[in-house]
């Protein structure tokens, strides 16, 4: 292992790593916001491809339309799914609510299988096929695109979050109800607002992961491990943390992969999960929090 | 006791003692088995979701690796049928013991997160691990059981072993809840800060109570593995696990005796959705989330709500209330 492949496995696991960011973001959103876990992160984000397939394979809409649209029916479908299945269960137990999310995740998962069938879809490269090869460091163009666009995202929703008057006021609710509520924020709006963003969020990580992946109804499950996961090593509820922890994930499992062997590629996001709660629960970048009554 | 309840507890023995003499062939006979399987299933689970607010995501994969030890214990190695039997236990005691010590120190979501992830790897070995595990094929010819010389070899006669099991359980499991030990589990479901601050060892009691709820699934899983004889990977998938949840609640999580009628429910539609196919997992799905949001405290709880109605004293939610339940609508 030279030094060049090393770069090399570093660029791809920041490519992978900003798609993993993008989810752990959407897990951090609603744990910010309403302390709930949303188990159907990765079933939305699978979601968030079928409609990638459906727009522009099959419709042959633009790709950049077709990231609009397939982004904005799956935050429908979370803004429905906190309507119908989440909404009446604030005031009871929790243990009900992330039981909730579960039952989401079983829901998407078998409609996805009705409608789109069981196969695996192949998706064609969008931006190119090409490799970049810098001195030996050869990194596929595509990678890089997704990246981009991944992090451009991420900023853009980040700078809509801090700066707009919209964006404050969802903060707001964020961190306390009641005095949002008096300052004149509309919570069942933000609530909304909270569930689908995120769930857009991860839909669109899951249309930019399409041309890099084989597309089933049951890539769900593992990319909600590693979402959170990797949330949940940034430290759970932090917006920063979630991006860091996200690449952090992409590269210590493309490292993982390169020296040790692959089939441990997808349990590591669980093994990782572990170690974090052992050493520090809190995550990286969270200081430890002591829970009131 | 008084006297009423120990005649209807006899009735009810006679009852179920009767029911193999009554049914006219063997499939119905294996739906009553498994009902009773169920039971001990609903029972664990119950233990866990129902009274402690643990969210086990993984419940199948304790129950597959109670039916694989014993599966294997019985084929390999030959051991008789309560040696299997106690084994399965304690794997199911080990390996709760095993997820439970890093994930239950803290409550919330990472315990669930994690249950699932076990099930996922436990599928993965199990279907793998060729040499050990029989791979998709599985473990087959898995012995009867002998009783004193007496076999059990029929559905008819099996069925007895799982009605003294499932009562012995049971009424172990009423005592658990009923002891100071199943009041410190309540309290700490519904306030864990305020149990921990009236010196309830919180980390301690949920890993106690989660091991002991996977030594019953694993038990249920020998049980299992010697009714049907072989065992194959994928009757423990994650899904069977959903279904356990659903089990609890539509019988009435928190309740006492809502795995009964959460058993009885479950493997009934089990056998007659078999029809609907691909749309079964939907409708679980979709029922589920029904369920939680219409009905949290399940059948046991509309029954408990309807005698406190036909008691007509107070109102029923004030008696929920008065007894804890509220808290788990």
């Amino acid at each position: 292992m030279d030094f060049s492949q090393l770069i090399q496995l570093l660029i791809s696991g920041i490519a992978i790593g900003a798609i993993y960011s993008l989810i752990a973001l959407s897990f951090s959103l609603t744990v910010r916001a309403l302390n709930v876990i949303h188990f159907a992160q990765g079933d939305l984000f699978m979601l968030g491809a079928y409609g990638a397939i459906t727009f522009y394979l099959l419709w042959g809409f633009p790709f950049w339309l077709a990231i609009i649209l397939s982004t904005a029916c799956v935050a429908l479908v979370g803004i429905g799914f906190e309507r119908i299945a989440y909404r009446p269960l604030w005031k009871s137990h929790h243990v009900f609510l992330l039981m909730s999310t579960q039952a989401t995740a079983i829901v998407l998962q078998n409609s996805v299988m009705l409608i789109w069938g069981t196969d695996a879809w192949r998706f064609p490269k969008i931006f190119s096929d090409k490799v970049l090869d810098l001195a030996g460091i050869r990194v596929p163009v595509e990678m890089i695109w997704i990246s981009m666009l991944a992090i451009f995202i991420m900023i853009i929703f980040n700078a809509f979050l801090k700066n707009t008057c919209l964006g404050k006021g969802f903060r707001a609710a964020a961190q306390d109800r009641e005095t949002a509520l008096l300052m004149g924020v509309n919570l069942s709006i933000a609530d909304s607002f909270t569930f689908g963003a995120s769930a857009g969020l991860g839909a669109v990580g899951g249309v930019l992961i399409a041309p890099v992946l084989f597309v089933t109804p049951y890539i769900g499950l593992i990319f909600t491990a590693k979402g959170f996961a990797a949330a949940v090593l940034g430290g759970l509820g932090s917006i920063r943390g979630a991006i860091v922890g996200g690449f952090l994930l992409g590269i210590l499992e493309n490292l993982v992969t390169a020296f040790i062997s692959s089939v441990y590629k997808d349990a590591l996001a669980f093994l990782l999960l572990i170690l974090i709660l052992i050493v520090k629960p809190s995550g990286l970048l969270l200081k430890p929090t002591v829970s009131k009554v | 006791m008084n006297r009423g309840k120990l005649l209807k507890a006899i009735g009810l023995l006679a009852a179920l003692l009767l029911i193999p003499l009554l049914m006219d062939n063997r499939y119905n006979q294996h739906i009553i088995n498994m009902i009773m399987i169920y039971i001990i299933l609903g029972m664990s689970l119950n233990l866990c979701f129902g009274y402690t607010g643990l969210l086990s995501l993984g419940h199948a994969a304790f129950f597959g690796l109670g039916a694989y030890a014993s599966a294997l214990a019985s084929t390999k190695l030959g051991f008789p049928f309560l040696s299997c039997f106690c084994l399965a236990g304690i794997a199911g005691l080990f390996f709760g013991i095993m997820i439970g010590l890093p994930t239950l120190r803290l409550s919330g979501p990472y315990f669930a997160m994690a249950t699932i992830g076990f099930n996922k790897i436990v599928e993965m070995v199990l279907l793998n691990w060729d040499e050990v595990t029989g791979g998709p094929a599985g473990v087959t010819n898995i012995g009867g059981v002998n009783f004193f010389g007496f076999p059990l070899d029929s559905e008819y006669r099996y069925y007895y072993l799982l009605l003294v099991v499932t009562i012995i359980l049971y009424i172990l499991y009423r005592n658990l809840i009923n002891s100071h030990f199943g009041k410190t589990i309540l309290a700490l479901r519904d306030n864990a800060i305020a149990a921990q601050a009236m010196g309830v060892n919180t980390t301690f009691l949920r890993i106690a109570i989660f091991s002991l709820s996977t030594l019953l699934a694993g038990l249920a899983g020998s049980l299992y593995a010697h009714m049907v004889g072989y065992v194959a990977p994928d009757a423990f998938p994650v899904m069977e696990s959903i279904t356990l949840l659903i089990l609890v609640v539509v019988g009435g999580p928190g309740f006492k005796n809502g795995p009964l009628y959460g058993a009885i429910i479950i493997v009934l539609a089990g056998e007659y959705l078999q029809v609907l196919e691909s749309y079964n997992m939907l409708i679980y799905g979709g029922a589920l989330m029904f369920l939680l949001v219409a009905m949290p405290s399940g059948i046991a709880g509309l029954i408990e709500a309807g005698r406190f109605r036909y008691y007509n004293k107070r109102s029923p939610g004030s008696y929920l209330r008065e007894v804890g339940i509220e808290e788990i609508r």
